[in-house]
């Protein structure tokens, strides 16, 4: 039979169930035009924030590596005080450096009523790893049972845990900070509400300072570089923060988070406090070198106390981004090294400290923080490092994009299936409907095939219109989208990725998806049609034939 | 080619139905019924609701198959052949007229006409659609060519389907009851179109009908009871 004489009969097939087939076509269009609209725009976005990835100072896949320091926050008492013998005993054997700087902090008594030693320095940090390891290699039911002898009636105040260092131990400041920052913490803890587990000073690391210093980002002498986060970043929309500071206190925080070396002066012009709080007031002025998206960093500061706060910690040393390239052949070497050594990683681990990587992809970067970073707890000899996702938003964007994809595939399934089960199930009846006519067209001839031929002619008709209406849909969304929210979603994106206004997104131009969701419509359709046609068009023509006789 | 002699006229036989029986589970609807049908014959068959007439055109057409028993038509057994061939000589050799019409409500006149010629290939779309075009001027139709069916009095939708049946120029026509939905005028309209379409195209016709007064209009009849020919004349 010509296809001509099978649209005719396929035609007739269009007046039966007209409301089921009009609300079939409606709904299918609809569900499919959305689909390909999101796609498209997916697609669109996808290509279009290309440019903006590549733009400025953090043009590539970043990861930043921290260098594990262990330290061990516990509340054993037990422990901690083996490790305080322990620590006495080795300094007093001359085991530590005089370069290193002794930096203990008291015992903290916390409102809960569990107290905890926190211990700055490697030296100190080594101590209390050694005490661990030398008491029967410690663990947590070890603290335990130690706690139990010790008579602890509550087992549950008892716990150790081994950590990196995020936020952890002090290191290495220079003996002429000392007695400052000693006399500054010892004279104000008191009045310090700590938050758990977080430092009041952290110097900035020796290594990571001087790479930023070769770095050559060009900030003033009387500017403090620092990363902030978007949130800040937006309230601020400036590439300078200028604080206005009065006390002594956050004088020493903040040299002794810079360290005071030279080339990093505080500024001494003053300042008007915005209360016109009497005192001494100096103004200081942050200069924004990079910014890290919000996710990375859990306590995001929202506001110019909390950057203070967080600058004053360990904070700034890991948010200063230094453009690989702009790093040293010397310092690349060292960076090679760190993470290339297979003999003694433990020497590494208390000798160097943050390294930004460079990756082309975010895959690159992806399976490197996948194969090297520490990510429980304790970490494993194997997997060291403390790794980051640093830069701009590219592995975030990345992640987004590769969750969107598994979201799209789901709703693409969903959506195929919702409009198989309406499309099987009008075609299902209008074979029932069409039993007579079929028996009918099979007694003048017609053989199986040639009925079929009618159906999926039918089917053609339908999916077509289906594909017609995702078609229109599929366009019309994304392009009124792009007509009513385009200047937006450009605004945004160069706030995101402090691009200049000459950047912009367009996510309204078609995209080849259409076309291959409405083939992808036509082609299940067909299948769908030919599987309930056989199923079901299995009629049995002499048994109609009596029953109209 | 057998050939049966009768005086000196040779017929040939075109239908050769032998010994064939057909049971629906536990009912028997044909029991051993052997006939010879020829070439230009027109020929009844009666009996009551039941009998196996139906049945023994759906068997004759290959619509149906026996249970026992062969059935040959222009020499082959239809019964021996796959669903798609039996379908294939329903096309191009029997043209079938119903009860009730079963036109194509959403297709005019003229379509319905063309409707078997979709799968027939013997001859040109253009050669069908003239065909079908004369058909129904001889049918009386000619002004309601592009006329919707639903328009058409119960006469005349059979008189369409008439035209239909013979669109491919079959050699048999097999009406099922072809005036039971008819009044008596329409009715012998429809009859008298049959014989004379039948005379003009030199076909064989099968009429199964209640109805003794049109069963006696044809050249032989055939009486059936309880799925066996019980009187032919």
């Amino acid at each position: 039979m010509r296809i001509k004489h099978a649209f005719i009969l396929a035609k007739t097939k269009f007046r039966i169930r007209r409301v089921r087939l009009f609300i079939g076509i409606i709904t299918s269009g609809l569900l499919f035009g959305l689909t390909a609209a999101l796609i498209s725009m997916m697609f669109n976005l996808k290509n279009g924030i290309k440019p903006y990835l590549d733009y400025g100072i953090n043009n590539k896949y970043l990861v930043e590596a921290r260098n594990m320091q262990f330290s061990i926050m516990s509340n054993n008492d037990l422990l901690m005080k083996r490790a305080l013998e322990i620590y006495e005993q080795n300094k007093k054997n001359g085991l530590y450096s005089d370069e290193e700087i002794i930096f203990e902090y008291p015992i903290e008594k916390y409102t809960d009523g569990t107290s905890d030693i926190k211990m700055g320095t490697k030296a100190s940090t080594a101590a209390i790893i050694e005490a661990a390891m030398t008491q029967n290699n410690y663990n947590l039911e070890d603290a335990e049972k130690l706690s139990e002898q010790a008579g602890a009636k509550d087992l549950n105040h008892y716990s150790a845990t081994l950590r990196p260092s995020n936020g952890g131990a002090l290191t290495s400041i220079s003996t002429d900070g000392e007695e400052e920052l000693k006399t500054i913490i010892n004279s104000n803890l008191n009045d310090i509400v700590l938050p758990r587990f977080s430092n009041p000073v952290l110097a900035i690391k020796d290594s990571l300072y001087s790479l930023y210093l070769d770095a050559g980002v060009n900030v003033d002498d009387s500017e403090i570089p620092v990363i902030i986060d978007e949130t800040l970043w937006r309230k601020v929309g400036q590439k300078t923060i200028q604080f206005c500071y009065r006390d002594a206190k956050a004088v020493a925080y903040i040299k002794a988070a810079l360290k005071g070396e030279e080339g990093i002066v505080l500024p001494s012009e003053t300042c008007m406090h915005p209360n016109n709080i009497e005192g001494f007031a100096k103004l200081i002025t942050f200069r924004v070198v990079g910014v890290f998206p919000n996710r990375v960093f859990s306590d995001t500061h929202s506001n110019i106390s909390d950057l203070i706060r967080s600058i004053a910690s360990s904070g700034l040393p890991e948010g200063v981004i230094i453009p690989y390239e702009r790093i040293t052949d010397k310092q690349k070497e060292l960076v090679k090294e760190f993470f290339t050594a297979e003999k003694d990683l433990n020497s590494y681990m208390y000798n160097k400290d943050t390294f930004i990587f460079e990756f082309n992809t975010a895959n690159q970067a992806k399976e490197f923080l996948d194969n090297y970073n520490c990510d429980s707890v304790i970490c494993q000899i194997d997997k060291p490092f403390v790794l980051t996702e640093s830069s701009n938003s590219a592995i975030l964007v990345s992640d987004i994009f590769d969750k969107t994809k598994m979201i799209i595939s789901f709703v693409l399934i969903v959506v195929t299936f919702l409009c198989a089960i309406i499309l099987m199930t009008t075609i299902g009846r209008i074979l029932s409907d069409s039993r007579t006519e079929n028996a009918i067209f099979t007694a003048i001839g017609y053989t199986k095939g040639n009925i079929l031929q009618i159906y999926l002619v039918y089917t053609l008709i339908y999916s077509f219109s289906v594909g017609v209406l995702t078609g229109i849909i599929g366009i019309a969304i994304p392009f009124l989208a792009q007509l009513i929210a385009g200047d937006k979603i450009s605004s945004v994106m160069n706030g995101l990725f402090h691009t200049p206004s000459t950047y912009s997104m367009d996510i309204g131009s078609p995209t080849i998806f259409v076309p291959i969701v409405i083939a992808g419509i036509i082609l299940v359709s067909t299948i769908c049609a030919t599987l309930v046609i056989v199923l079901k068009a299995n009629h049995d023509t002499i048994k109609e034939l009596r029953r109209i006789n | 080619m057998l050939c049966h002699i009768a005086g000196t006229a040779i017929i040939k036989i075109m239908i050769e139905i032998n010994n064939v029986s057909k049971r629906f589970g536990a009912k028997t609807i044909l029991e051993d019924v052997s006939l010879i049908i020829s070439d230009g014959e027109k020929i009844s068959i009666t009996g009551q609701t039941g009998c196996g007439k139906s049945t023994l055109l759906n068997i004759i057409s290959g619509l149906d198959s026996p249970d026992s028993g062969t059935v040959k038509i222009d020499n082959e057994y239809i019964s021996n052949l796959a669903q798609n061939q039996r379908a294939k000589i329903r096309a191009d050799k029997i043209g079938f007229v119903f009860q009730s019409f079963y036109l194509q409500r959403h297709l005019t006149v003229l379509e319905n006409v063309k409707i078997p010629s979709f799968v027939n290939k013997k001859c040109s779309e253009i050669e069908y659609d003239k065909r079908a075009r004369l058909l129904l001027e001889l049918v009386g139709l000619r002004d309601r060519v592009d006329s919707m069916p639903y328009i058409l009095s119960g006469g005349e939708m059979q008189r369409v389907a008439i035209a239909r049946a013979l669109v491919n120029l079959p050699k048999y026509i097999f009406a099922d009851e072809p005036t039971g939905n008819l009044d008596r005028n329409a009715a012998q309209a429809v009859i008298n179109l049959l014989l004379e379409l039948q005379s003009r195209f030199g076909c064989t016709l099968i009429i199964v009908t209640h109805d003794p007064a049109i069963a006696g209009q044809m050249s032989r009849h055939i009486s059936m009871a309880e799925g066996r020919l019980t009187d032919e004349n």
